[in-house]
């Protein structure tokens, strides 16, 4: 359906996920579910990396990007001098293990270019044309970055500045793609529903996939008002001014309210007139749903009442839904959660933007989830309220479209396999047995069974001759599985399902500019009859599956959301449609076939070996008065693919020349990536004063060196077991001389962790984060120290409403043993109102309870001169209670209070408590009130 | 850590602050200039041709650098002395002969214009596009003094052009200003067509393609716009005369043969591709490059096409064409060198960057500039 839809959607920015992966004291986990055998292949100007039997998508991939490059290089009258590396995936799941970032990658992302080392990283997806239009999007970042660098370092200007995000992806898809099916639907709502923003708003849709329109639209009219010169021109003239609107005032020659005003108007005038021939859906058709992103209807009568099952972001889980198809009364039926996902790995995610769901007559609901590596197609049994059944299949990645035959035997879905090919798969249910029944790399997509069980019906982009590479509709004989063209158009059809009396064929495509219902009477021929335009809305409608014979549901686009419509197709009357053009099959034969860049055998098979480049360096030389000069510098290293990495860190303390040898402080650290089981490894050496975390707040010198191991296993995307040893030799001076303590001590931990919160934008709020740890720690030579830890760390988070929470935390710290480490808490993170790590002990316990809820959306100033916005303010009301001892358990203390959160661009969180102070072992709160500012993401 | 305050390091970063305060001074002392290479296309017709003897081999013999990027100017010449210009706001002297750095002048902005010679006199223009303003500059570098720095209140980005009496140059706005060598406005022209494009002389005409693809000529005698003809979309090349012919390149791909007297389109050769630079003409040919990297030979009389090679680059800078070769910058790091009649490709020199000058050959050394100001000098081998 919409496979390539949306690169960041509202739910993903509202609910991050804890991005990081497992390498912190909670956060997901990028499993390396795959072992890949990377290969390189060089073109002209690229470097291509590819594993296992990718080679075919591969050279395609290569053509395009040459493509592209040449393309470039006279539009933007620039080239790029490096050789670009470009590392392809086969498909979305593969990509998003990819360890070239180390972040968690949405299922929405089509691919990133990473601006450190200039690397592309992009999925096949299955279908050639979105590939193309990726490699070129992200082609173009590379060219639009590599030509202002150039242009900045030419006039000695600094050179890391970068237009506005807009612009940055504006330009990417105007110079990659057309305006399409997708751009136009997102472009009309906007303009119709007045969401639309200028040039000078744009900060309100920053990230979102309409600030990617609106910049492509922007250039698109420039391009047609103004000449496509004035493309190149505003990355030349980029340099002139910080301010990049000044940039776009002095290229056209206008300012920026007059352009703007013109642009606003450009549009209207274009998509304004649409009101009076297409209907909007709200008005065209009922609609079912009036929250979140719902996908995928498909109708089940169960007890007598007709359900619509569907797949749904509602609350920053997809997850499983179903509701009642009839209303009472006006009020909208509630849906109801069938089975949730993204909380363990059996259900990771649910496609939302494929299609991935159908039922039988019997009551057997099929859904398409992400589970371990692979997508896997579960059989829910709607009497038995339970999975009853799962097909999985290590070779076939990415699965979508499931759809029963009429029978309930077997089932024909799309899946891509591993050389990136998206194919047609026929299963059978009783003994799980495959059957291929296309094999190539065009894309063939939403099958369903046709007018016998031995006919499926597909949309593919195999279409050749005149209209090549258009999505057209086909059926397959599966016995003979001879091929034919049901449509033959210059545009796109998709989504083909019969009715239930197969006597029409029902089928979206994008005549008329965006995707609407259409359907082809069955004439006694098979599929020539006359088709007829069933919807005609102005926006988009995708996936139509019937409720009776006489009644439709489908998702629809409208107003930036995804809902749930129904239409009775009695009452469809459309006098203004358009008239589908005559299908004339001449020239119709075969599929088409794409360029390659025919490269010899061997040179496809260069092996892909590790050099490892710089990811950032960073030194320091400080002079004060008090500790002298001083140095220090950070750097890393890692391959092309970031499955390697080494870290440097090296300073020195010395405060007088003689103790600069033995004040080295070196830490050299290797963590691999490549396999499921992460490990890394290093030495270190670290000498200097240390502050004493006991009572004496006084500070020590400490020499200690050694190394250490750490193992991770990733079990799934949420737990994991991390174990780690440290051997290190430790020489204490409390006092030089006369209180010293040498040690060569072993440490051990063994540690469970789970996550699989949902995140808002101050601090989770759903889902459960906990870490299980046991340790021992112990002087193997002098048995000077030897003590065991404990560390439970249990949070929980209970959803209250979309944006708010109820969070529990319950920690336990515990050492205990000779010399124990000392924990410590105090301070805005944990037991509030008291002063910063000011309680301590080897023993501790924290619990925290706390509501946390929206207080301001947005908050807008408007100075003179600029505006400032604030998004997302939090609230919270808590409270707390802890303590920590040595030996003997000293006193409780707590805290209540309220407090304020504010996100500033997603990188820090600023917090400001107030509250009082639960003191004299939990007996007296504190006669006053404490105030708290500080930084940091909730609990 | 104490021991980093030592010498060396104060050292360098006393090295580091000289550096930064490098003068702004160009004084040389030349006898009466012999030889002499005064603006950007030698001529003000902009040939782009030298009729001087050349080889197939050329060896490098020095390389200098400057301080800021190169634009797709060329360097030009006065006896041993070469001067250039960069986008950093500077104009270096060089010692054509050894490389030896002999003085750079700093002024504010960007130095996007040739400098153009004469006498002892180096003229430029500064242009500080951020506040719509350049700076007419006119420095005796025989005493080291700048004699007159005039205000513009426009933006430069075209070469200029020297006359006998004086030097022409035209503004982003479009408007064509003359001075004589005292730094004494003659006069300006508004031509209100808001241009890049470098724009040539003959005899009493000037002409200059706009951005919005109009085909403009002034008439310096009467000081008046002779005409603006809308012939094809934003010109962003320069144009080059001969004697009853202009030729200008266009965006759209295409080269125009036009009439100076009226605008007249003589003939038209459609590239295919961008064409942002001057072509190159000798006696019956014009030469070009396009941004698709291909070289076209056409016959200035009937817009025939004699040959056409695609090097799989991209050419902004006109070629030179000299002794039956044509040398040629590439964008995609190279130095071409063609021959003339046949356009087959006879050497291929790689650069450590993109090229950016026009090659010039003088006193038989080729000099040509790339990527982070380089100028590389060349000597041909026999």
């Amino acid at each position: 359906m919409i496979k390539s839809f949306f690169c960041f959607i509202l739910i993903v920015l509202l609910f991050q996920e804890s991005a990081s992966g497992q390498f912190y004291f909670f956060g997901r986990n990028k499993v390396q579910y795959d072992q890949f055998d990377w290969k390189i292949l060089r073109t002209e100007n690229f470097d291509i990396y590819y594993y296992d039997d990718m080679g075919e998508i591969a050279e395609i991939g290569g053509a395009y990007a040459e493509e592209i490059y040449d393309e470039l290089k006279e539009r933007l009258n620039h080239v790029v001098t490096r050789r670009i590396p470009l590392i392809f995936y086969n498909t979305s799941l593969h990509f998003q293990q990819t360890n070239i970032t180390p972040f968690l990658i949405p299922e929405s992302v089509r691919g990133f270019f990473e601006f450190l080392k200039g690397r592309v990283v992009i999925p096949s997806t299955g279908s050639l044309k979105d590939f193309r239009h990726v490699i070129r999007h992200e082609i173009v970042h590379v060219f639009m970055v590599n030509k202002i660098f150039r242009i900045q370092r030419d006039r000695r200007l600094p050179t890391g500045a970068l237009p506005p995000l807009w612009f940055v992806e504006g330009l990417a898809e105007y110079l990659s793609t057309e305006i399409d099916a997708q751009a136009e639907m997102v472009m009309r709502d906007a303009v119709i529903n007045n969401y639309f923003v200028g040039i000078k708003e744009m900060y309100r849709i920053y990230g979102t996939f309409l600030m990617y329109k609106e910049g492509q639209f922007f250039l698109e009219f420039v391009d047609e008002v103004y000449g496509k010169d004035k493309i190149p021109l505003f990355l030349d003239n980029f340099w002139m001014h910080s301010d990049f609107n000044k940039v776009i005032e002095y290229t056209l020659g206008k300012n920026i309210d007059e352009i703007d005003s013109e642009w606003s108007f450009h549009l209207k005038r274009k998509y304004y007139p649409l009101l009076k021939d297409n209907a909007p859906l709200e008005h065209g058709a009922e609609k079912l749903t009036n929250w979140g992103f719902n996908f995928n209807p498909v109708h089940y009568k169960h007890n007598g009442t007709d359900y619509l099952y569907f797949i749904a972001n509602r609350d920053g889980y997809s997850s499983l839904y179903r509701l009642a198809a009839e209303r009472e009364g006006n009020k909208m039926n509630d849906p109801e959660l069938v089975l949730r996902g993204e909380r363990k790995e059996e259900f990771e995610s649910f496609h939302l933007f494929q299609p991935s769901l159908d039922v039988s007559k019997d009551g057997i609901v099929l859904f398409v989830t992400k589970t371990g590596g692979t997508d896997a197609i579960h059989f829910y049994s709607i009497k038995e309220n339970s999975v009853i059944h799962r097909y999985q299949n290590d070779d076939l990645i990415s699965i979508t479209s499931p759809k029963f035959s009429s029978d309930g035997k077997r089932l024909v879905f799309q899946a891509v396999d591993r050389k990136g090919f998206s194919d047609i798969f026929l299963l059978f249910t009783d003994n799980d047995s495959l059957v291929r029944l296309t094999n190539d790399y065009c894309n063939d997509r939403t099958p369903s069974f046709g007018l016998t069980d031995d006919h499926i019906l597909f949309s593919s982009d195999r279409t050749a001759g005149r209209v090549e590479q258009k999505y057209n509709l086909f059926f397959i004989d599966i016995n003979t599985r001879r091929i034919e063209y049901i449509t033959y158009a210059d545009f796109n059809h998709y989504s083909p399902v019969l009715s239930p009396g197969k006597d029409k064929l029902f089928f979206t495509t994008d005549f008329g500019g965006v995707r609407n219902v259409w359907s082809m009477e069955i004439s006694e021929n098979g599929y020539d009859g006359t088709i007829d335009q069933v919807t005609n809305f102005i926006t988009s409608a995708f996936d139509p599956s019937f409720i009776d014979n006489e009644t439709i549901a489908f998702t629809g686009f409208e107003k930036f959301s995804f809902n749930l419509y129904k239409l009775n197709l009695t009452n469809v009357d459309i006098t203004d449609s358009l008239i589908y053009p005559p299908i004339d099959l001449s020239g119709s034969s075969g599929r088409w076939f794409a360029s390659k860049l025919g490269l010899e055998e061997g040179r496809r098979q260069i092996k892909y070996e590790k050099e490892y480049t710089l990811d950032y360096a960073q030194s320091q030389i400080t002079t004060d008065p008090i500790f002298g000069t001083r140095g220090g510098a950070i750097f890393s290293l890692s391959d092309l693919l970031g499955d390697d990495n080494f870290f440097f860190l090296i300073y020195n303390t010395a405060d007088v020349q003689s103790d600069f040898l033995k004040s080295f402080n070196v830490a050299i650290q290797r963590i691999n990536l490549a396999k499921r089981v992460n490990y890394g490894y290093g030495v270190f050496h670290f000498s200097g004063r240390r502050y004493d975390i006991r009572e004496t707040e006084e500070f020590f010198f400490e020499r200690s060196f050694g190394g250490f191991f750490l193992l991770n296993f990733p079990l799934s995307k949420f737990s994991r077991i991390e174990a780690a040893v440290t051997v290190a030799n430790s020489d204490k001076q409390v006092i030089a001389g006369v209180i010293e303590r040498k040690a060569m001590l072993v440490s051990n931990t063994l540690a469970y962790v789970v996550d699989n919160s949902l995140w808002g934008p101050t601090g989770p709020l759903d889902g459960v984060r906990a870490r299980l740890l046991l340790g021992f720690t112990g002087d193997v030579k002098f048995s000077n120290v030897n003590y065991f830890t404990v560390i439970a760390d249990y949070r929980h988070y209970f959803r209250l409403g979309f944006a708010s929470a109820v969070a529990f935390r319950s920690t336990l710290q515990y050492n205990e043993g000779k010399e124990a480490r000392r924990y410590f808490m105090g301070g805005s993170w944990d037991l509030r109102g008291w002063p910063r790590w000011s309680i301590r002990g080897e023993k501790l316990w924290l619990t925290s309870l706390e509501l946390r809820f929206p207080l301001i959306n947005q908050l807008r100033i408007k100075f003179p001169f600029i505006d400032i916005g604030f998004f997302h303010i939090r609230g919270a009301a808590f409270f707390d209670a802890g303590g920590a001892w040595d030996k003997e358990y000293r006193y409780t203390l707590g805290s209540i209070g309220t407090g304020v959160r504010i996100n500033i661009l997603n990188a820090v969180v600023l917090r400001y408590d107030i509250g009082k102070k639960i003191e004299r072992d939990f007996t007296k709160l504190q006669p006053g009130l404490f105030y708290q500012f500080f930084f940091g993401w909730d609990f | 850590m104490g021991f980093l305050k030592n010498r060396f390091f104060i050292l360098f970063l006393f090295t580091l602050i000289l550096y930064g305060c490098a003068p702004s001074l160009i004084k040389v002392e030349v006898r009466a200039p012999e030889n002499i290479h005064p603006m950007f296309g030698q001529v003000p017709e902009r040939l782009f041709y030298t009729d001087a003897v050349v080889s197939d081999s050329l060896i490098p013999i020095w390389r200098g650098e400057i301080n800021g990027g190169l634009t797709n100017t060329s360097v030009t010449f006065i006896d041993s002395l070469l001067f250039i210009n960069d986008l950093s706001g500077r104009v270096f002297c060089f010692n054509s002969e050894t490389g030896k750095v002999l003085g750079q002048l700093k002024v504010k902005g960007s130095v996007y214009t040739t400098p153009v010679l004469h006498d002892y006199m180096v003229i430029f223009i500064s242009t500080e596009a951020q506040d719509n303003k350049s700076t007419l500059h006119f420095y005796d570098f025989s005493n080291g003094k700048f004699i007159n720095e005039i205000l513009i209140r426009d933006i430069v980005y075209t070469d200029m052009i020297k006359i006998q009496d004086g030097v022409i140059f035209l503004t982003e706005s479009g408007t064509v200003y003359k001075y004589n060598f005292r730094g004494e406005e003659i006069f300006s022209i508004q031509a209100n067509v808001r241009t890049r494009s470098t724009p040539a002389v003959n005899g009493s005409t000037l002409i200059f393609g706009g951005l919005d693809g109009q085909l403009v000529a002034v008439d310096l005698t009467s000081k008046s716009v002779k005409y603006k003809k809308q012939i094809g979309s934003s010109f962003f090349s320069g144009g080059t005369f001969s004697s009853e012919m202009f030729f200008i390149g266009n965006d759209n791909g295409k080269m125009y043969a036009v009439k100076p007297d009226n605008g007249d389109i003589i003939w038209e050769y459609d590239s295919g591709a961008r064409i942002t630079m001057t072509a190159s003409q000798s006696d019956k040919n014009i030469v070009f490059g396009n941004l698709k990297g291909t070289i076209y030979s056409i016959s200035k009389s009937e817009g025939v096409l004699n040959w056409q090679n695609n090097t799989n680059g991209v050419f902004n800078s006109p070629p030179l064409i000299a002794g039956g070769r044509l040398f040629i910058t590439d964008l995609n790091r190279k130095l071409l060198l063609l021959d003339y009649y046949s356009g087959k490709l006879i050497n291929e020199i790689p650069l450590n960057g993109r090229g950016k000058l026009t090659p010039v050959i003088f006193n038989n050394k080729l000099y040509i500039g790339f990527d982070d100001g380089q100028i590389q000098a060349y000597e041909f081998y026999y």
